[in-house]
């Protein structure tokens, strides 16, 4: 088999795809690295970085990282592939009796350059009382919703949850119409009151959603 | 014009050698014959050695709006490529593995020195062919063979698997060609999917040959590598009135060792097939390694530029050089790192 050049130069820690960089048998392969052989190569250029185990007995991590470039733990518009698991930001679209059609817009702090579709299906809006889910009364179209990729689905679009307390509407705007004339989404922006409700600051009008329970971080 | 140096490479074992301009020049001045008398071959209208290559000069985020994007020039060939992606794809039901496009395209005045039209070499002349020829008007037939050249050649290179429901598009644009466009393309693409940040499982180089016989019965083949237009086709120049002879190209991925891509234009008995395939990728190694160097030292001197972020918000160079420094680990890696 060829191996690649002997220097690696001119700095130890940056590499280039295909370098070989460890062995399995000392490291773990991380994030922009793959394996063959019994060797651990990297898949992107970037800097070459050793993480040490989080559990007593594991193999430090090789990671090949760009911080030039994002990816999900940097900041910045780019083309990220999404997989199951991911939890992404999107905006309805529209909504049937069945399912709510939404558009995805980011995962985790990266905007996705080009935006993809998924679908919430009632089944997937919660955990509980699923027989008396009522999509109308869960999302409305403009609503941002905080989902889970269940499955990559098909050409046109993902699979999605909100089926998990910290999962649903984050924001949405009420019915009521600002005198003003307002903006696009209308209404005024709402607080979560419960699970299943949002309420207008001003009116105190409630408006059923399946709402995400806030956490004390930003995501 | 060129920023990348033929590196020095261990000749005892291989049938073919390539050497480094200084070597050439260094034996040509003990020797006043002439190149080394075991092989007879005379030097080319270019003044390089059978087995010297055009100097290469690489140039990375040319195009700062695309995902990646590269740049190469072998003397008077120039290329550029591309790349948009991952994205969505849209044509099929899932796919769980990623596709690979790849649009090849001459831009009106990359006219090459064979063209039948009877223009001289060089194509420094604004014709064109076809009204909306190069970017443009539909392929014509040799940028969709092109196209498909090189999008095989890279295919085996990206790890596609990591890549569900997705497409990544690649661009190639021949600015202008001196013989080797081809080659020249997959090797810029493989550097513009680098540069892109899509994970590869290595770096495609490739390399051109023309083998020819000097007359018809002997089946003695002569081989040149990185012949330029005017040595790769026709009756005068490079092929010394050969009779017989074609280009063998050749895309070579030196990670795995993995062949990705064979193409000839030409005819060629195996002999002459055999000696100008080891040759060219001999050549595709010496690229490769010249692409990784220039990789390296991008990396390091200039980071990502100002091409990674889509215009959303520029970072300046201080943020990028102080988030670069975080990044950075000085720890030393085990002894694998070579």
């Amino acid at each position: 088999m060829d191996t690649v050049p002997s220097a690696i130069s001119p700095s130890d820690s940056i590499a280039a795809p295909g370098d070989r960089i460890g062995r399995i048998s000392s490291h773990q392969s991380g994030p922009g690295t793959y394996i063959k052989g019994g060797h651990i190569y990297a898949s992107i250029l970037g800097n070459i970085q050793i993480l040490q185990p989080e559990k007593e007995g594991d193999l430090p991590m090789l990671r090949v990282s760009n911080p030039y470039k994002a990816d999900a733990d940097h900041a910045g518009a780019q083309n990220v592939v999404l997989a199951v698991g991911h939890v992404v930001t999107t905006r309805v679209l529209r909504i049937t009796s069945k399912q709510a059609y939404v558009e995805i817009l980011a995962l985790g702090s990266v905007v996705l350059r080009q935006t993809c579709q998924g679908i919430i299906k009632k089944e997937d809006v919660s955990d509980h009382d699923i027989d008396r889910i009522e999509i109308p009364r869960c999302f409305r179209p403009g609503d941002i919703v905080r989902a889970r990729v269940v499955s990559l689905g098909d050409s046109r679009q993902y699979y999605l949850k909100t089926a998990e307390s910290e999962l649903g509407v984050v924001y949405a705007r009420s019915q009521t119409q600002l005198e003003e004339g307002g903006a696009e989404g209308g209404g005024r922006v709402m607080v979560p009151v419960s699970w299943e409700a949002m309420m207008d600051p001003l009116t105190k009008a409630t408006e059923p959603r399946k709402v995400a329970k806030p956490s004390a971080k930003t995501d | 014009m060129y920023n990348c140096y033929t590196p020095r490479v261990a000749t005892k074992t291989q049938v073919s050698t390539l050497q480094t301009n200084s070597e050439i020049q260094a034996q040509r001045k003990k020797d006043d014959t002439g190149p080394s008398p075991a092989r007879s071959e005379s030097f080319r209208m270019d003044g390089r050695a059978y087995n010297q290559l055009r100097p290469v000069f690489i140039d990375l985020n040319t195009v700062s709006h695309a995902s990646g994007s590269a740049y190469l020039e072998m003397e008077h060939t120039k290329v550029l490529v591309a790349v948009y992606g991952p994205k969505a794809r849209q044509d099929v039901e899932f796919s769980d593995e990623g596709k690979l496009i790849c649009d090849f395209r001459y831009s009106p005045f990359a006219l090459r020195a064979r063209r039948p039209t009877g223009k001289e070499k060089g194509g420094r002349e604004g014709g064109r062919e076809g009204g909306g020829g190069g970017g443009g008007g539909p392929q014509r037939d040799e940028e969709r063979a092109a196209s498909r050249t090189v999008s095989q050649a890279l295919e085996a290179s990206v790890q596609l698997a990591k890549l569900p429901k997705s497409v990544v598009e690649v661009f190639v644009l021949v600015l202008q060609t001196d013989g080797g466009e081809v080659g020249a393309a997959i090797s810029c693409a493989s550097l513009a999917l680098a540069e892109a940040g899509i994970e590869l499982f290595g770096l495609v180089a490739s390399c051109e040959v023309v083998a020819f016989t000097p007359s018809e019965g002997k089946r003695e083949w002569r081989v040149r590598v990185d012949p330029t237009a005017a040595e790769e086709g026709g009756e005068e120049g490079g092929r010394e009135g050969g009779k017989e002879g074609g280009v063998v190209g050749l895309a070579l991925m030196p990670v795995s060792g993995e062949v990705t891509q064979v193409w000839q234009k030409g005819r060629l008995d195996t002999r002459g097939s055999e000696r100008a395939l080891e040759m060219a990728a001999d050549g595709a190694r010496m690229v490769h390694a010249l692409m990784r160097k220039r990789l390296l030292t991008y990396m390091e001197q200039e980071g990502g530029g100002e091409g990674g972020w889509g215009g959303l918000g520029e970072m300046t160079r201080d943020d990028r050089a102080m988030r670069a420094q975080d990044e950075k680990h000085p720890e030393s890696v085990d002894g694998d790192v070579k």
